[in-house]
């Protein structure tokens, strides 16, 4: 029977190192045929997600490292909308509502509500793995 | 059904993680799911009923739990040992609380399907 995930990513991007761990977990994982259900953002993980962010060139791109895994195994990259709001990622519905100055969530990733995380987690055969 | 496990180890200074661990359990219980609400070390902190935030500008943490169990969420634990460490009384913790050994915590995470800790 296949093995499925799903990746919960929760852990700030600046603070530690999970957002690498966790895109060698999934690109390994894959190898391994395991089947990745979903990749959820919550809590300071949505920060990945600020599209402007601008770090060092020799520094981990950790946005664009995500955009690549996302695309080449296609992934989606879910990142809760209520997380992302309170920490200022905003994408260009919700900048229009509030009339924001502008809207930063990268291209990559999408909005979505806890449901999606609790849906899959209610699934009787998937692993959810933290990274925290 | 499926059981989750969210074990909240932080205290209620540490920003929105309290909150948003709830608002996982709410979400995962409508879904239909077995919460259980897991309170370790610092944690239990979240619980001391007699907070006063009256001048700090912030939201009243603990009112969040008042009434959870209308959202489906019936168990709320905190761990025997933390209660010991951090000297502090059941009776000063929000009522419909109920202590857990260590040992107890571990097997009902070793029974659950998710486990999420904040």
């Amino acid at each position: 029977m296949t093995k499925e995930f799903i990746i919960l990513v929760s852990a700030s991007p600046l603070k530690t190192q999970s957002h690498l761990t966790a895109i060698r977990y999934i690109e390994e994982s894959i190898k391994q045929s395991v089947l990745i259900r979903a990749v959820f953002f919550y809590q300071d993980g949505v920060l990945v997600a600020n599209k402007l962010s601008a770090p060092p060139s020799d520094e981990p791109q950790l946005s664009a490292l995500w955009q690549d895994l996302s695309e080449s195994k296609s992934l989606e990259l879910q990142t809760c909308v209520a997380a992302s709001y309170r920490r200022g990622i905003v994408d260009e519905h919700e900048a229009k509502e509030r009339e924001l100055l502008s809207h930063n969530l990268h291209p990559s990733f999408k909005m979505t509500g806890l449901g999606q995380l609790a849906a899959a987690m209610s699934s009787p055969r998937v692993k959810l793995v933290h990274f925290k | 059904m499926t059981t989750t496990n969210i074990t909240i180890s932080r205290n209620s200074l540490s920003g929105a993680n309290f909150k948003e661990a709830i608002d996982l359990g709410l979400v995962c219980a409508a879904f239909d799911q077995q919460v259980n609400l897991i309170f370790v070390g610092d944690g239990l902190y979240n619980l001391v009923s007699n907070q006063s935030i009256a001048n700090l500008k912030d939201k009243n943490h603990v009112d969040i739990l008042k009434g959870i169990e209308f959202y489906d969420i019936e168990n709320i634990f905190v761990e025997q040992e933390s209660l010991c460490s951090k000297n502090l009384k059941l009776e000063k913790l929000i009522d419909s609380v109920e202590v857990k050994s260590a040992a107890e915590i571990l097997e009902l995470n070793l029974n659950a399907d998710n486990l999420v800790s904040f």
